[in-house]
């Protein structure tokens, strides 16, 4: 995963908890990095691991840190570092999301190393959504549900969010069912 | 292969086309284009859109668009210039005649994408605009990040810089380290070692060998604690300690400098051995306790007073919690003993002087001292000392200090004691007693305000002076008691010391003589009541002898007188009994009044010149008649060695002496009456003489003797009967003879004769006093250092002169030749100079000459000399010397010009400074002369040079005269001046020259009178001579 996946776990944690506690997670985690740039990529255990280290000495669960990790990485990381790009994604949180999966695709080409997920987006109605998640990487669920938090917080959208389905073969497809509640 | 789009498709794949026709309308435009720069079709191209790229070469219009197909054309909106830029490319459509213009918006930045409202949907799918935005944006954030960490670094770098200063800093803590520092492998190879340690290596070999040896065979034993290891290096001591450091495999060694402390050690260890041998030897029972009670320091003579049976050492750590109790036994109140100690250990304060009684009648005294240290309590020392003989000591001196008290105060002896302030500090009942306050009223009052009066003021200073000197003294004063009452004390005042020595106040014993003082004051008045009846008797004597004198006087004159007139024997008969009674009653009148005289203590001795050649010549003269008719021989003999320059009071010595003849020759009918003085002593200042009266009389009976010298008393009452007398006689003189510090002794045999003798000290008569003292103002300008200048080169006459200056007791300085005197002249100042004319290098004359003109001295200067014509002493005199005296010249005429020079020097002298000279003039008149002279100025001139020559000639003759008490030649000198006074009229004067010549010439002539007179005449005729001379020379 690229740096900057890296950098939000660290701005979650140094701006919630302290630097104190960035050091130990690191420290338990026994990543040496002590910088994470942007674009550089980086294994995914390393990002793992942070997360691991982070629900030990946080004493969180890991999905409650993925998913706060996921809105961090919109609300904080997403916004301030892509604020105008984001803006140009949608003028709402219906607009976003259906233009979520051609946002990913362009991601591919300016990180080349990123094997970014795919999205999928269905509209059942004026106001529900299926959003269908493809990753080659399992276990990121919580985050997808703190990234659409996230959106719909961005947008201060109220939106119910919850997992359809969830299915593990080459790829992990998950599927969510969206309601935008007025 | 191509198909056409459909115009929907169209609009996805270019949302940003434009389509212009040939008239450059613009008849077509992308949703995404309008959504930028608003509604523009069927507007002009030309007014919606400019060039930008080509702006030269293209023109705006449809031919020149056609031109400029295959390159890149960039436009702008004319409306919204700068900001809203496209890049895209003509496409002509023949057919339609139409121009595309496919593009896409000209975006750099993320941000103008909001500024145009524009979604990322507003752009084709495959339009990579947005991702290029993305991915300049994503080079944004990593070159942000690579800002930050770049911060970072240098935040980091600056760190480790700090870090870095901290730890060189800290690399030279072991180098500033004083004490050395050495690091050493197992081997003892020194791997590293401070500034301290290689001096001390590298200074001191001796420390290098016995310190490594000593640490290299310890090294082997070290292994993971630290060891101290004492080295005595010379006359130094130090302490390493080693510290292993096993996984780094060598040694950390400190080392330190111990040589002060060592020693202070060792003088602690000797200080405490000293302190310990000075507690066990101590007269008292010491023990000292730790803080826990257990014991630290007790002496031998603790343990025998509390029969402890053990050494001091076996004491040493045991537990004393329980002693209290153990020897509470000993102690008369053993309850009592125990419950103080309880008492005084909680309180934890110093406690001094407690008494203990033990059982066995003996006293101890005990003191606490707690010891703290820093505040904290570290336990007490106990000292125990028998007190038991100084309890009885201090109870026998208390009653032997209470016998006295009683003795002081049945004594009525009055105590006090002051402070320097004269406050009172302690008081004894009887002075209460004397003064009326009570103990309360005069304790710390100030005894002076109290006490004093006002009047006795000063003696209290000089009291109070005295004490702060030390001094003691008896003194009386009054005080004033409580009443106001005066009371007369005799004080006793002494200082008091305190330990160190310094006064502190006063004790001051009073003795109440206020009754004897009474008494005193009585008999003072009893006794100036006598004096006065006594002084009312001589009065009455004095003028009862003077009124009875004047007709005794009268009847003895004119008993005489009849006895020349014709009378028969019957009448001469009784006229001789007349006589015989007149004459006895005027003596004993006369010697009623000399008693009376010496009763009143008016016996006055006086000091005057005293020739005994002349008093005995008198007395032989006097008594010779009386002698003849008696047909005794009378002698005189006087010792020639006997000086006649002696001073007594001549007229007290005759009185004795013709008392002493008159009763020899009175009980003397035959042999002979002899007067005798002998010379017994020759002393510098005085001589011891013996005179004596020596008859061949009746001669006195031994026991009758002592009673010859009483008042009023003869032999026995036929003396009286048959020799007459008062009896008063003998009395009158041993009293003059005792005032003149003699004792008639008497020397008799009955019918042999009686000798009367007296020893008495006369007085010499110096001469320089004849000269000095005689004259007040010569004695006040000169006083006693007279000091004369002998220039004579002959050495005979040099001891001449010198013997007889050192007779007068005048001092002098001598000089060999002229050259000297100048030289002494320079030197010292002299009152005058007695010169020899004849003296080699420089004669007399020349020297006068020089002292006078060149020196400018005035001394006077006497010419010693053989010649002595006239000639020569006009010579002597023009040469500045004031007077000659010629070889062989006497003593007398020596002084005597003396004398003459020094008074008209200090006369001229005076007379410059009083500027009486101008007024001389007025002193004479040469009228008479003038007269005579007739207009001879010759004869005038001789007169005044006869007058100038002569006259000095009978001054000088009277000074003679006045030092032997000469009368004769007073009266010859002064009768010889009076004719030139007369005549040349010196008024203030011509009086004085008759008074000398008459008082010298009376019966009893007064020297004193004489010398006054002759001053005046002096000074007068010699400023007259003076003013004459300039008179001449005018």
């Amino acid at each position: 995963m690229y740096g900057i996946v890296n950098q939000a776990i660290q701005g979650l944690v140094v701006e919630n908890y302290g630097q104190d506690k960035w050091n130990e997670i690191l420290k338990r985690s026994g990543i040496q990095e002590t910088h994470f740039i942007s674009n550089e990529s980086y294994e995914d255990e390393i990002t793992f691991e942070l997360v691991a280290a982070a629900s030990e000495v946080l004493k969180l669960k890991s999905e409650d840190v993925l998913e706060a990790f996921g809105k961090y990485w919109v609300l904080n990381t997403g916004y301030q570092k892509y604020g105008d790009l984001m803006k140009a994604g949608g003028n709402d949180f219906s607009e976003f999301m259906r233009n979520l999966p051609n946002f990913h695709g362009r991601i591919m080409l300016i990180y080349p190393k990123l094997c970014p997920p795919e999205f999928l987006i269905e509209n059942l109605e004026e106001k529900k959504i299926i959003l269908h998640y493809y990753s080659a990487r399992s276990g990121l669920t919580h985050f997808v549900f703190g990234l659409i938090h996230g959106i719909a917080e961005m947008f201060k959208q109220k939106i119910e969010m919850q997992l359809v389905s969830s299915e593990n073969t080459t790829t992990w497809h998950d599927t969510f069912l969206i309601e935008i509640i007025d | 292969m191509t198909k056409e789009f459909s115009e929907e498709n169209f609009r996805k794949i270019f949302p940003f086309f434009v389509c212009i026709d040939k008239n450059l309308k613009i008849v077509s435009a992308g949703p995404s284009m309008q959504k930028m720069i608003g509604s523009i079709c069927n507007r002009s191209f030309e007014d919606v859109f400019k060039f930008v790229r080509p702006s030269l070469s293209i023109e705006m219009s449809f031919k020149s668009m056609i031109e400029h197909l295959d390159i890149v054309i960039i436009l702008e909106s004319i409306e919204f210039p700068l900001l809203t830029r496209f890049r895209g490319q003509f496409i002509y459509q023949e057919k339609e005649e139409t121009i595309l213009y496919l593009n896409s918006p000209w975006i750099t930045d993320v941000v103008d994408l909001g500024f145009h409202n524009l979604l990322i949907s507003d752009f084709a799918v495959h339009d990579t605009i947005t991702d290029n935005l993305q991915l300049l944006q994503s080079k944004q954030i990593v070159n942000d990040d690579i800002r930050k960490i770049a911060d970072e670094l240098r935040s980091q770098r600056d760190e480790l810089i700090d870090k870095n200063k901290t730890i060189s800093d800290l690399a030279e803590f072991p180098e500033q380290n004083p004490g050395p520092i050495l690091r050493v492998n197992r081997n003892g190879d020194v791997l590293y070692a401070n500034k301290s340690a290689n001096e001390l290596i590298k200074e001191n070999d001796t420390l290098n060998k016995p310190f490594w040896e000593i640490v290299k065979s310890r090294l082997g034993d070290i292994q993971n604690d630290f060891v101290d290891l004492d080295v005595n290096c010379g006359d130094q001591s130090y302490m390493a300690t080693i510290v292993p450091i096993p996984e780094k495999k060598y040694f950390n060694i400190y080392i330190k400098n111990t040589t002060d402390t060592v020693r202070y050690q060792n003088e602690l260890i000797d200080t405490s051995t000293r302190l310990y041998s000075l507690i066990n030897n101590m007269n008292s029972a010491v023990l000292a306790e730790d803080e826990n009670r257990k014991i630290i320091l007790v002496n031998q003579m603790f343990c025998d007073l509390f029969q402890i049976p053990a050494t001091p050492d076996q004491m040493t750590g045991v537990d004393c919690s329980g002693a209290a109790e153990q020897s509470k036994h000993l102690f008369r109140d053993g309850d009592a003993f125990v419950d103080r100690i309880v008492e005084i250990l909680k309180n934890r304060v110093p406690v001094f002087g407690d008494l203990l009684y033990l059982k066995t009648e003996r006293i101890l005294e005990r003191d606490y001292v707690p010891v703290f240290e820093n505040k904290l309590y570290k336990g007490h020392i106990w000292k125990y000392q028998d007190i038991t003989e100084i309890v009885k000591n201090k109870e026998s001196l208390g009653k032997v200090e209470e016998k006295y008290r009683r003795i002081i105060e049945n004594l009525k002896l009055g105590l006090i004691e002051v402070d320097l302030e004269e406050n009172i500090t302690k008081v004894y009942p009887a002075f209460c007693e004397m003064t009326g306050y009570s103990e309360d009223e005069l304790l710390n009052g100030n005894a002076r305000r109290l006490l004093g009066f006002k009047d006795e003021e000063a003696t209290f200073d000089e009291q109070n002076a005295l004490r702060k000197e030390g001094e003691s003294s008896v003194y009386e004063t009054k005080i004033r008691t409580k009443s106001g009452e005066a009371k007369w004390l005799i004080i006793s005042g002494a200082p008091i010391f305190n330990d160190q020595n310094e006064i502190v106040g006063s004790l001051g014993i009073h003795v109440d003589i206020t009754e004897r003082k009474k008494l005193e004051e009585e008999l003072i008045l009893a006794k100036d009541i006598a004096v006065s009846s006594v002084k009312a008797k001589e009065m009455f004597i004095a003028n009862m002898s003077h009124e009875i004198r004047t007709p005794m006087n009268v009847i003895i004159g004119m008993t005489e007188l009849l006895n020349e007139s014709f009378l028969d024997k019957e009448q001469r008969k009784y006229l001789s009994a007349v006589k015989t009674s007149a004459d006895n009653l005027l003596g004993l009148i006369n010697d009623i009044l000399d008693f009376s005289k010496i009763e009143a203590g008016h016996l006055e001795m006086e000091e005057l010149k005293l020739n005994l050649n002349g008093v005995f010549e008198n007395l032989e003269v006097s008594f010779e008649p009386k002698a003849r008719e008696k047909r005794i021989e009378i002698k005189a003999e006087i010792d020639k060695e006997i000086s006649l320059n002696l001073l007594g009071d001549g007229y007290k010595l005759n009185q004795v002496l013709v008392n002493l003849l008159n009763n020899a020759l009175k009980f003397t009918e035959k042999g002979c009456v002899c007067i005798k003085a002998e010379l017994i002593e020759d002393a510098r200042d005085f001589q011891k003489i013996r005179f004596a009266v020596i008859d061949s009389g009746i001669g006195i009976n031994p026991e009758n003797l002592d009673a010859i010298f009483q008042m009023f008393k003869q032999e026995d009452s036929s003396i009286t009967r048959r020799f007459g007398g008062t009896g008063l006689g003998l009395s009158i003189s041993q009293r003059i003879v005792e005032n003149m510090g003699g004792k008639i002794d008497v020397k008799s045999e009955k019918e042999v004769g009686s000798e009367f003798s007296f020893i008495i000290d006369l007085k010499k008569e110096l001469v320089k006093q004849q000269i000095m003292e005689s004259d007040p103002i010569l004695k006040e300008k000169i006083g006693t250092d007279l000091k004369i200048l002998v220039a004579e080169d002959n050495e005979l006459n040099q001891l001449l002169i010198t013997t007889i200056l050192k007779q007068g007791g005048i001092q002098y300085d001598l000089a060999d030749d002229g050259k000297v005197v100048l030289e002494k002249l320079k030197q010292q100042d002299y009152h005058l100079i007695l010169m020899d004319i004849q003296m080699p290098y420089l004669d007399g004359m020349a020297t006068a000459k020089f002292i006078r003109e060149e020196m400018k001295l005035t001394i006077p200067i006497i010419a010693l000399t053989a010649n002595a014509s006239p000639d020569d002493e006009a010579k002597y005199k023009e040469s500045g010397m004031d007077d000659y005296i010629a070889k062989p010249f006497k003593k007398d005429e020596l002084f005597a010009k003396i004398y003459l020079q020094l008074k008209n020097k200090v006369m001229n002298d005076l007379n410059e400074t009083t500027e009486e000279q101008g007024n001389a003039g007025d002193l004479y008149s040469l009228k008479n002369i003038e007269a005579i002279s007739q207009g001879d100025a010759q004869f005038v001139n001789t007169i005044i040079d006869t007058f100038i020559t002569n006259t000095p000639n009978y001054l000088e003759e009277i000074v003679k005269g006045i030092q032997r008490e000469d009368f004769a030649k007073i009266k010859y000198a002064s009768h010889q001046m009076k004719p030139s006074l007369d005549i040349l009229e010196i008024e203030t004067v011509r009086q004085t020259v008759r008074d000398i010549e008459t008082e010298s010439s009376s019966a009893n002539p007064n020297i004193d009178k004489i010398k006054n007179d002759f001053d005046h005449l002096y000074s007068n005729v010699i400023k007259v001579i003076r003013h004459m001379k300039t008179y001449m020379k005018a």
